[in-house]
Parts: C-alpha cells; structure tokens; sequence
C-alpha cells in the first residue's frame, strides 16, 4: 500500500464516500422495485442493476476501511442519516416507474462522467477498482438509456409521466455534482474534471442532446445547491430509508447475511 | 512445511462454481498468483464481478480446500476479471451445463442444439455474469457468460 500523508488520506475520503453512498442508496432503492417492475425481464435486469450498485459501493467502502473508517457493515447499519453523503435526490422514494427510470437515466450519465474521471487519480487501488466497475457499468447506462428512449418514444401517457418525473427530479439535482466543503481537495487529488462546475457542464451537455433528440421540453440550468446531501443534509426519506435497511440488524447484531 | 504449487492448484482446481458445479475457480480465471511462502500460502483471487454474492461462498470453499496449510486470501483489483480469461476447458464446461460461453461475435451458438439463430433478449440474465437469450430453432431460453 501507498505511504499516504494525513491530507491525501482525508482528501481520498472526501472523495470516495459520497460516491459509495450513492451507489448504496441508488441500489437500495432499486432494490425495493424486486418484483414490481412492469415485466418479468425488467425485474431480472433491474435486480441484477441494484445488485451491482452494491456491489461497487462495498467495493469503495472497503478502502474507505483502508483509508481508516469503520469496516463496510458498520458504515451501512450503523451510521445516522446525518453522517450519510449521498445526493440527496437519489434518497427519494420510488414512486412510478416513469420517475425511477427517469431518475436513473439522469443518475447513470452523471455515474459514467465521474468514474471517467476517477481514472485519471494516481490512487492506484482505486483506479483498479474503477476500471473494473466501468465494465459493469456500461450495461447500467445502455438499460436506463433504452427505458428513458422507450418512455419518451412510447405511448402519450409513458412520456407524460417521464416528463412529470423530470419535472420532480430536476430541481432537487444540485448537490449530486457537488462535493463536501471546499474543492481544494480534488486539487491535492489532481482531478479537476470532478469539479461541481465541470461535472454539471458535461452533464448537461449530455443531456441536452438526449432532450433535443427525443423533443423532450428541456427543463432548463440546474438550480444551485440548497439541500447538500454532500454535507449530512438530508431530507426524512433518507431515516426512514435507514430504519428499513437497518431494522433485521438492530433486531439481531449479530444476524449474518 | 507448507504444500508445494502443484499441490495448492490442485487442490484450487476443485473449488467450483456454486451455480456450475463442473467449472473450477481456476478454469473461470479466478485465480491470480499463488505464493508459497516458509510456512503460509497466499492466494490471490480475482472477482469476476464486484458484487458477486458467491464471492464469500468462493472464499470459503478455498478456505476449505487448502485446510491443511495456513492460507491467506486476497481479493484482488489490479487486473480486473474479464470473460476472456475463461480456459478452453472452462468454455466446455460452460457449454455443457447449458450456458453459453462469451463470445467476441454478435454470432451466439445455442449450448443445447448448436443452432445459429439464435437472439438476444436482455443483458441481464439470472446472476450478475449472465445474459439472456432465446434458440429459435429448438424454441429454447439459455443464458451467455456476458462478454465483459
């Protein structure tokens, strides 16, 4: 392992764990869909989405571990919302199918521009990983681009709900570009192109050109950030979120997987 | 006295796939180096995908396996697992249990009647590794290791 100074550590921190909390809400949530997608296929798909979701955030849990937290099981059970730094739109609860394949499609593009970028640290461990969660990823992003294509291509009614999602969604977006507290850190990191300013720009570039070819009503700039889950702010659907999540371990501390 | 190389892969070459019951770890490419050290062993895993729920299952059994000698497993990032890394023997194995082995080619042979025609119907099949597809001339569902 590297021989990492005391800023470099705090700075990997700062980085890597809002990314775990959002691929741990994120394949949380999806989860919760386990048997109610609208097909058969869906629900395959979908679970095996969630499953991998998890799998990438126990995988940046773990060297978060390394890098001195608690182990993995304790920062998902035992953490209060307040200690949690993940966007907090994506703590939302599901609501139809049009609102969750529109809040991952807008999620997903944002996810593939980060882990771009995360290639480019010197952390090797961390790269490592990355490489091989871009592998998975890649069939995250085709699925929701598909669902996103076929809602707004669909029927009258697929594409009025999927813009009334992206109505929902859209001005509770901000934080998921943004960072904890100041961004000198990524400087140390040297990764600039995670910046809050360059994430939002090339994500939204992305995204006008999908609105422009499906003539999807652009909803227009990103507002800026007034709930930041980067900082512990969160809105009560993240606790009740974690009561669910947690209710077998606070039962039993002892119950295994 | 710890167990010689050919001993540990041996003895690795027995740890199968908890849903393939013929293919072994060292077939799916799942182990890195081996190290026999004085008086331990490390073995280096590689996971095939990150959020494999057989991965503990895996390490278990190797565990197990190499009982006699003390053992050290890592899991491994530095060379991501990739389909290729399947052996030729692997791919049989595959094929016989009814699942498609990956393929550089959109082409996918069916693993029960060898047919061409064959279609591809989702990305994601039962498990994390697996896509799904359907054989239309012997009208039959299977899955493909996903070329990854």
């Amino acid at each position: 392992m590297e021989n990492l100074g005391e800023s470099e550590t705090r700075a990997l921190i700062q980085l890597i764990k809002p990314i775990a909390d959002d691929e741990w809400i994120v394949g949380h949530r999806g989860s919760e869909w386990l048997a109610l997608t609208p097909d058969l296929e869906e629900d395959l798909a979908f679970s095996s989405i969630s499953q991998d979701e998890m799998g990438h955030a126990q995988f940046y849990y773990e060297l978060l571990h390394s890098l001195g937290l608690p182990s993995a099981d304790e920062l998902v059970y035992l953490r209060p919302a307040s200690d949690w730094t993940n966007a907090h739109v994506l703590e939302t609860p599901n609501r139809d199918w049009a609102h969750t394949v529109a809040l991952r499609y807008l999620y997903e593009v944002l996810d593939d521009i980060r882990h771009e970028a995360l290639l480019g640290s010197w952390y090797q461990p961390l790269t490592d990983g990355v490489r091989k969660i871009r592998m998975e990823e890649k069939y995250h992003l085709q699925h929701f681009t598909t669902g996103f294509q076929l809602l707004a291509t669909g029927t009258e009614l697929s594409r009025q709900r999927l813009i009334e999602g992206i109505a929902d969604i859209w001005p509770r977006l901000s934080d998921l570009f943004a960072w904890g507290g100041s961004e000198e850190f990524l400087e140390k990191l040297g990764l600039p192109n995670l910046a809050q300013s360059q994430l939002k720009h090339s994500w939204t570039i992305r995204m006008e050109k999908t609105f422009h070819d499906l003539e999807l009503p652009w909803p227009g700039p990103v507002p800026g950030v007034k709930v930041n889950g980067r900082n512990g702010e969160h809105t009560q659907d993240l606790s009740d979120l974690l009561d669910v999540m947690t209710e077998v371990h606070q039962i039993d501390v002892s119950s295994p997987w | 006295m710890t167990l010689t190389r050919e001993q540990v892969m041996s003895a690795l070459s027995q740890v199968m796939d908890p849903e393939i019951p013929s293919l072994s770890i060292v077939d799916l490419g799942m182990v890195g180096d081996v190290m026999i050290g004085e008086d331990t062993v490390r073995v280096d895993l590689i996971p095939t995908f990150l959020g494999c729920p057989a991965l503990d299952f895996i390490q278990r059994n190797v565990e197990r396996a190499l009982s006699e000698t003390p053992v050290t497993i890592r899991w491994v990032h530095d060379r991501p697992w990739s389909s290729s890394m399947i052996s030729r023997r692997g791919r049989q194995a595959l094929n016989e249990w009814g699942v498609a082995p990956p393929s550089d080619t959109e082409e996918v042979a069916c693993p029960f009647c060898g047919s061409h025609n064959t279609s591809h119907q989702s990305p994601f099949g039962h498990s994390l590794c697996k896509a799904l597809y359907y054989c239309q001339d012997c009208s039959q569902p299977f899955e493909k290791i996903k070329t990854i």
